[in-house]
Parts: structure tokens; C-alpha cells; sequence
């Protein structure tokens, strides 16, 4: 990886459970960047974590709860965490026994490297 | 941020009243809400005092739409909680029988540990109660 955004992803990457880690345009659910364990369909999943996050986000804005900082999906087979700045979105998806304090530590520390 | 309301504030079997031993005085609240994202128990009162929990419930019950979705598509099983971090409060949401859903809004300064075992013991909560009714 080359880009911008692979030390944070590759930091992510290395927590214990991650299945999967990107960095996804809010606005349309498409790859800007990614790391993948096999198997993993990246723009499925990106297009489906931006858009719940979108919703989440959204919905807290109406409910006038202020601006979403994190999002965390609990599945009975795994986990989807997100974390926006501006118009991207880093997305988790993680093992159900992954430590999602220390994901979810790691993800604002990278949020805040986002441009 | 949500205002906490004293369980001696209601009537015995006012469903408001349904999880405030559960909640103490923290700033948290809850909201049963059922299949249409109606409120069917609990309160949510603003910082100004009123009762806006049918308009967190109508807001807030969407989300689970998209997280069906997202967790039929991904194929990780059904959805059992989310946790929506925001500026002035962590809300969580969970399944509730009967499709309905349960959200916990607590203050930001609320442990994230702390408020996911006040979800659970709501749920619970919530499922004796809707049994019962």
C-alpha cells in the first residue's frame, strides 16, 4: 500500500480480530483505500457500513444529539465500527471476540489523522 | 443530554416509570420503543423538561432498518446492539421482543461498559414486561 491512508489502516489491520479495515467516501459508499483479509468483498462492505453510519449519523443530527463520533454494530458473527471526519468514513469489521475497546481507541486516534 | 427522572416522579405501573430503578440518577434514559418506533414505555426528557421520546423513538428506530441490511448483506447474523457515539451523548440500541427496540441514551461522561449493562438489565426489563402485559 501506497497511499495516504495505509499506515492507519495497517495499524488497524494489526488489532487482534479485524477482518477488515477502509476508508470509504461517506456521500457515496465507495473505496478510497482499504485492507483486506481474504475473502472480504471491500466495496460491499463500504457501501454498506457509509450507509449506516449515514443513517446513524443523520438520525442523531434530527434527534438533536449532535454530531455522530462513532458507531458500533454488535452481529451475532462479527462487528462493524465506524468513525467519520469530513466527507470519509473509516470502517472496522471485526471477529464477535475481537477487543473493541482497543479497536475503538486506535480508530479515533486514526480519525483524527484523516484529511 | 437526557435529564434523569426519579422513579418516586410516577405512579405505581406508570410505564414511564418502567426502568427508573434501573437507571437511578444518572444522566441516562430509556425508551421502549415497538415495531413503528412508538414509544411504548420509558421517557426521554430534554434539557428543557419536555418529553421528546416519541421524536428520539421516530429518529432513532430507523437505524435498525439499515442495520439489517448491512448485517444480512455482510452475513454476520442478526444485529444485537448499536452504539452511536455523538457530541453530547452515547445512545445504544438493541433488539426488543416482538421487533421492537430498546434505546439507552446516556450522558458522554457515562463508561461505555457501564452504559452496555444498563442495556442488558432494560432488555430484560422490557422482555419480563411485555410478557407480562
Amino acid at each position: 500500500m501506497g497511499s495516504p491512508f495505509a499506515s492507519i489502516l495497517e495499524s488497524l489491520t494489526r488489532q487482534r480480530g479485524v477482518r477488515a479495515s477502509l476508508v470509504v467516501d461517506q456521500n457515496d459508499g465507495i473505496v478510497v483505500d482499504s485492507s483486506l483479509q481474504i475473502g472480504q468483498d471491500g466495496d460491499r462492505v463500504a457501501a454498506l457500513a457509509a450507509s449506516l453510519y449515514r443513517k446513524a449519523r443523520l438520525s442523531a443530527g434530527a434527534a438533536r444529539l449532535g454530531s455522530a463520533s462513532f458507531m458500533h454494530l454488535e452481529a451475532e458473527r462479527g462487528r462493524i465500527c465506524a468513525a467519520g471526519r469530513n466527507d470519509l468514513v473509516l470502517v472496522v469489521v471485526a471477529d464477535p471476540a475481537a477487543n473493541i475497546g482497543l479497536i475503538r481507541v486506535e480508530m479515533m486516534k486514526a480519525v483524527g489523522a484523516l484529511p | 443530554m437526557p435529564t434523569p427522572v426519579p422513579a418516586h416522579a410516577f405512579a405505581p405501573n406508570d410505564p414511564r416509570a418502567l426502568f427508573a430503578d434501573l437507571l437511578g440518577d444518572h444522566e441516562q434514559t430509556a425508551l421502549l420503543l415497538d415495531d413503528q418506533g412508538l414509544v411504548l414505555a420509558g421517557i426521554y426528557l430534554g434539557e428543557d423538561g419536555r418529553d421528546v421520546g416519541a421524536e428520539v423513538g421516530a429518529e432513532l428506530s430507523g437505524v435498525t432498518d439499515a442495520a439489517r441490511r448491512a448485517t444480512r448483506h455482510l452475513d454476520i447474523g442478526n444485529w444485537r446492539s448499536i452504539v452511536l457515539e455523538t457530541e453530547i451523548a452515547v445512545v445504544t440500541l438493541a433488539p426488543a421482543v416482538g421487533d421492537g427496540l430498546l434505546l439507552l441514551a446516556a450522558s458522554k461522561t457515562t463508561p461505555l461498559g457501564l452504559v452496555r449493562r444498563v442495556l442488558d438489565r432494560c432488555v430484560e426489563r422490557a422482555r419480563h414486561w411485555l410478557e407480562a402485559a
